[in-house]
């Protein structure tokens, strides 16, 4: 909208566009930066930890079982009651939770975007049906389908990591089919499509130039939102044990390995959690700020 | 308003049927049936349970039987307790879980909302960032972070309260605060943005400019609308609630159902673990509908007929 009312007839003056102005607006908010770079960092650590030089996350130290954080050896975390480096197996848990966020996110975001938008641009009694099916998928209690998916499905057939991925993704997409579906139907009826109707602008050009942009502010808000949610259900399945395996680690197994030896070695708990939520929050912030910068409402 | 409630308890029909297809054919999918016990029992003694447990005849069979069974509020034999049958364990478990949901909801409604409303009234000042700021941070810590670390500071450093067990109302104290928490933080954040918008609207303006005291307003207008998305939040809570007393009946070891699902995946005691679904299923609908019956009294826009 912005762009269109700036460009000049012979298009000189360079508009600027609703992603520019967003990005500005998101510069300018701190706390949202700051969530970037710390959300930045977590991610750069958790993937490039096999090239730091650092222990295996299954490597043994037999003379550190459950030490507390050692900065002359490099255990910076402290070791579990394996004796095993927690730094290490914090940031490879780390490559396990973010995967998961992106993975599922990224399911629930084709899935619902899709059908979001057949729904909304369809309208009529396909509208109905897609919906109802919604509605009715939104009633059922989902960690427990999760739970009843990663029991039923054997471990021989797919890895309980790819599982947990792919189950999470399937079950997430529901409010993004509401918000794509809600964002279609409105906007297929605002006057600016209807005078790019009026001056003769294609349909094609019709819905890259107007209805994805307008959609896509909520859309990447509302990814953003999931993204720490996915992340939680993972850890909270994890944690219950029926998510990802031994040996391998996310921060839902550290820190329900941490919580059985809390009184004795407290930094087992505190460390991973501490890194976790560190990262959601910085999570949350990045939505907030992306929802302010892009929520055409507050201009 | 009659024919509404009527139109959506036959909705919520279907949805609960599904439910019990779906988690029904996922559970019999699982690989490993209920008797595969470290020590074989013997082949005479495993035929006659299948046969017990009617596990030899097709599965559309065993799905009308199932369903014939719940109708009559029978969840069919536990496989792991075979003295025992879903429908007993849940009658022992339920009532604890409940007791323990409940007392979170109403905490997290009491907290969340008056410390909402503070918030916004208060704008920011060093209130509403405390408020906001605590939120924050009670919706990224999640619960089963909480209530560990309560544990350790109330049950074993300062020796307050017991660290697990049920019984007495001391025990249920740091359950209730860890499954209310999230709760707590979510609700804050809502009836805050909810109520700061209110307060901008053009009817407070009216209602304050015809000289109504200030109280009035809040209490007869500004609240009254500023609760709406707090009304229409209450079901994804409920969900939630459930959700989360799964993993803190595990951390607090409190024999609610919660503990028996949780178990039940374990064991692979398939008619356990799917009389929980269900119950968590039909217990969520039936919020969301109570839910859509309370917005639709509280909110004078909406009309059903």
């Amino acid at each position: 909208m912005t762009d269109a009312a700036m460009v000049s007839p012979r298009g000189e003056v360079k508009g600027r566009s609703l992603w520019a102005d967003a990005r500005r607006r998101f510069l300018r908010n701190r706390a949202a930066v700051a969530g970037l770079v710390v959300l930045a960092v977590v991610t750069l650590l958790s993937f490039g930890a096999p090239f730091l030089g650092l222990r295996a996350p299954d490597d043994i130290n037999w003379d550190m079982i459950s030490a507390p954080p050692d900065y002359a050896q490099g255990y910076y975390f402290g070791t579990d009651q394996n004796g095993r480096d927690l730094f290490v197996r914090t940031l490879y848990g780390g490559q396990v939770s973010l995967m998961v966020g992106l993975v599922a996110t990224l399911v629930s975001l084709v899935i619902g975007t899709l059908w979001g938008a057949s729904a909304g641009y369809l309208g009529g009694r396909i509208d109905n049906v897609m919906m109802r099916i919604v509605d009715i998928l939104y009633s059922i209690p989902f960690v427990f389908f999760v739970i009843l998916l990663t029991v039923a499905i054997p471990r021989n057939f797919i890895a309980p990591t790819m599982l947990m991925y792919l189950a999470i993704g399937a079950v997430s997409w529901l409010d993004m089919a509401r918000i794509v579906r809600g964002q279609t139907v409105s906007i297929r009826r605002k006057e600016f499509i209807e005078a790019a109707h009026a001056s003769g602008v294609s349909s094609w050009h019709i819905i890259t130039r107007h209805i994805i942009p307008n959609c896509l502010g909520p859309v990447v808000v509302y990814m953003t939102l999931t993204v720490p949610a996915v992340i939680l259900t993972e850890s909270f399945i994890s944690y219950l044990g029926m998510g990802v395996q031994e040996p391998d680690s996310s921060w839902g197994t550290l820190i329900s390995e941490g919580v059985n030896a809390m009184e004795v070695a407290p930094w087992a708990v505190i460390y991973p959690s501490g890194v976790m939520v560190v990262t959601l929050l910085a999570l949350n912030f990045v939505g907030d700020g992306l929802r302010d910068a892009l929520d055409p409402k507050d201009r | 308003m009659l024919s509404y409630f009527i139109r959506r308890l036959a909705g919520a029909i279907p949805t609960l049927f599904l439910i019990i297809a779906v988690s029904f054919v996922l559970v019999r999918l699982a690989p490993g049936g209920p008797f595969d016990k470290e020590r074989k029992v013997p082949a005479t003694v495993e035929a006659k349970l299948i046969e017990k447990y009617h596990l030899d005849e097709p599965l559309p069979q065993q799905f009308a039987r199932y369903v014939a069974g719940l109708a009559q509020g029978d969840f069919g034999p536990s496989f792991k307790y075979p003295d025992r049958s879903v429908s007993e364990l849940i009658g022992i478990g339920f009532p604890v879980s409940l007791t323990l949901g409940l007392s979170a909801i109403a905490l997290a409604l009491a907290a969340g909302i008056g410390l909402g409303i503070w918030a916004a009234l208060r704008q920011n000042t060093w209130i509403d960032y405390l408020c906001v700021g605590t939120a924050m941070l009670g919706i990224a810590i999640p619960n089963y972070v909480f209530a560990p670390l309560m544990t350790l500071v109330f049950g074993l450093m300062l020796g307050w309260l017991p660290v697990n067990g049920w019984g007495e109302p001391r025990h249920m104290v740091l359950p209730i605060l860890a499954l209310a928490i999230p709760q707590v933080a979510t609700i804050t954040r809502l009836t805050r943005a909810s109520m700061l918008e209110v307060l901008n609207s053009n009817f407070v303006r009216t209602a304050r400019a015809k000289g109504l005291p200030e109280m009035v307003t809040l209490l007869r207008h500004t609240i009254r609308a500023a609760l709406l998305p707090v009304v229409s939040y209450l079901g994804p809570a409920v969900a939630n609630i459930v959700t989360g007393s799964v993993i803190i009946e595990e951390i607090f070891r409190i024999p609610g159902i919660g503990r028996y699902f949780v178990q039940g995946a374990i064991n692979r005691d398939y008619t356990m673990v799917l009389g929980v679904t269900i119950l968590f299923g039909a217990l969520i609908i039936l919020c969301n509908l109570i839910a859509d019956l309370c917005y639709s009294l509280l909110d004078p826009k909406v009309r059903y007929d």
